[in-house]
């Protein structure tokens, strides 16, 4: 009797719980549906897990639908920009391809109820109120540094594979990358005369 | 170790052959390879750190099943070992179990990890914690030996519960999460402390005294560490307004009743002289953190709280013979005085002949505390030790 309860804590109890925890993550990955979402991003790295990619996420928000917010922000701090918090996010579009993104502040909105493909901001993950906006995703060491080089490289677009699950869990699954369109090529342009005008504005104002 | 010793008295005639090979027997007998041990410990720690970095760097290579399947099947190796091997093991040496078991508790927690890398999932660290010390504790509890896997038990649980409360800090901002109790975070915190009268039942009770009395005395650190800070936070008057949360009197209230609590059951536990101070201790330590709430502001008389603490445990130290705790508590005592001094004197100090003053008084202190911990200490603890072992 008491060899059966020692076998138990000693062998069966670590090695079974273990394997049904496997079997929960494994059970997990396998629900939900596949997007692609273009990021930007650099990387550092995490001991217990080896390397990862990490980046933001550029969800295909409407300005109109843009967070009231940081306009408010903006229109306060002048030049000073801060990144919106995501907290919801209904996903439009013919999967893997997202047409669209819409951002709620409150996951009672009858409009985000509705919602067929919800994300939700998940508070207990690595990046908590910014896992909406910023991911990782682990890799080996030789392709970290690669996805790094590349994630520099402003000519080439980064695309994120990502799982959503039905609870409106994101897991990141793969990343590749693609060349600029001439669009996005002209859009950067439009942005960086755009921040070299407001730098100019704020090197007047300090001096 | 003193081999050579002995054998330079026996020839310079200061004692006869059969003292010597008494003497030689008995440290024969006695010896504690402490290096040897160290080595065990260290040879351990590396090959458990060494297989989060294999596990780090080189994993794209296999598919993370396969990862996986190896991972596990490690660790049913070595649990298998640590079952089936047991007596013949700690024939050989108590040492190869501990390491074997600090072992398997270490492919166990890395395991998660590999988990969450494997499936680019995350989760708030103290949920693997709990999850560990729940798979894992039992296993520790039932084969540890000595201090490797008492501090694995008891820093898990430490690491476990105050990530806990870290998190539920957060919790309480965010509107989707329930909001825990401050009396639970309380009664949760200081949970560990339960860990003192486990460890001083089993003391006298199992065939595994070395491991029970040191997570005896990691839980009874723990106690003191605890009031300790309770007192320091006293002194600077941050208990001020703190009517919830972690600071406030009914979470310290859970904490101290715990602590009060755990020094009983440990005194009954172990009802020797030595087992019934402890538990005073634990006791003492549960009841000064009620009195540093109520002391709050008062600077001179935290001190004190600190300094009553301190003799409390320099007094049982004394007592029950525990010379090394006894040095420590003195010295506690000194460094508060030295602080006090300054926290009272803080204006003298601007002036050349207060700076003077100051120094003298240190010196005093430190002197003073020097001669009391070297004239009143008890002998030695492992001397009184084997004495008192019956």
């Amino acid at each position: 009797m008491i060899s059966a309860a020692r076998a138990f804590f000693l062998l069966a109890l670590p090695v079974a719980g273990l394997a049904a925890l496997w079997w929960q993550s494994e059970d997990l990955s396998r629900q939900g549906t596949d997007w692609e979402v273009p990021i930007q991003g650099y990387d550092p790295r995490d001991l217990l897990r080896g390397h990862y990619v990490e980046f933001r996420y550029d969800w295909p928000i409407r300005p109109e639908d843009a967070d009231v917010d940081a306009g408010d922000a903006q229109a306060i701090e002048g030049a000073f920009r801060p990144m919106p918090q995501i907290n919801h996010l209904c996903l439009i579009g013919d999967p893997p391809v997202i047409a669209e993104a819409i951002a709620f502040e409150d996951p009672t909105d009858p409009v985000f109820e509705q919602c067929e493909h919800k994300l939700s901001v998940q508070p207990g993950s690595v990046y908590g109120y910014a896992s909406l906006s910023r991911g990782r995703l682990y890799v080996g060491q030789d392709r970290a540094l690669e996805l790094e080089e590349s994630l520099r490289e402003t000519d080439q677009r980064g695309l994120v594979t990502f799982r959503q699950r039905e609870d409106g869990v994101l897991t990141p699954l793969a990343i590749r990358f693609r060349p600029l369109t001439d669009e996005e090529r002209e859009a950067r342009e439009q942005t960086r005369a755009a921040d070299a005008v407001i730098d100019e504005a704020e090197a007047l104002v300090t001096n | 170790m003193s081999a050579r010793k002995i054998e330079i008295w026996h020839q310079a005639g200061l004692i006869d052959a059969d003292t010597r090979a008494a003497l030689l027997a008995y440290e024969e007998e006695h010896a504690r390879p402490l290096a040897l041990w160290a080595v065990f410990g260290m040879g351990a720690l590396a090959i458990g750190l060494g297989l989060v970095s294999v596990v780090a760097a080189n994993w794209e290579e296999v598919p993370g099943q396969v990862r996986l399947a190896i991972h596990l099947a490690l660790l049913g190796g070595a649990l298998g070992g640590l079952f089936v091997k047991e007596k013949q093991l700690v024939a050989a040496s108590p040492w190869a179990l501990e390491a074997l078991a600090a072992i398997a508790a270490a492919l166990g927690l890395t395991f998660f990890g590999h988990l969450g890398q494997v499936y680019q999932t995350s989760s708030p660290l103290w949920v693997p914690l709990a999850l560990w010390l729940a798979l894992f504790g039992p296993m520790l509890l039932l084969t540890g030996r000595s201090w490797l896997t008492a501090s694995l038990v008891m820093g898990g649980a430490l690491y476990c519960v105050w990530e806990y409360a870290w998190a539920s800090e957060f919790a309480r901002f965010s509107p989707d999460e329930a909001e825990r109790s401050d009396l639970w975070l309380a009664f949760v915190t200081s949970a560990p402390v339960l860990f003192g009268p486990l460890g001083a039942y089993f003391r006298a009770r199992s065939t595994r005294p070395d491991f029970w009395r040191r997570l005896e005395e990691l839980a009874l650190t723990y106690a003191v560490v605890g009031a300790s800070f309770a007192a320091a936070l006293a002194s600077v008057d941050a208990f001020q307004g703190e009517e919830i949360g972690p600071l406030s009197a009914q979470s310290l209230s859970v904490q101290a009743g715990m602590g009060l609590f755990a020094g009983a059951l440990a005194a009954l536990g172990r009802p020797t002289l030595s087992g019934r101070l402890a538990g005073a201790i634990i006791a003492g330590a549960g009841l000064s953190l009620l009195v540093a709430r109520a002391l709050g502001g008062l600077d001179l008389a935290a001190a004190l709280l600190f300094m009553a603490l301190w003799l409390w445990i320099a007094a049982a130290a004394l007592k029950a013979g525990w010379r090394g705790v006894f040095q420590l508590a003195v010295a506690a005592i000194a460094i508060r005085l030295i602080v006090l001094s300054f926290e009272l004197a803080s204006d003298l100090l601007l002036s050349g002949f207060g700076l003077i003053f100051s120094g003298m008084l240190i010196l005093a202190i430190a002197y003073t505390a020097y001669r009391v911990s070297r004239e009143f200490a008890p002998p030695s603890e492992n001397a009184v030790d084997e004495e008192a072992a019956p």
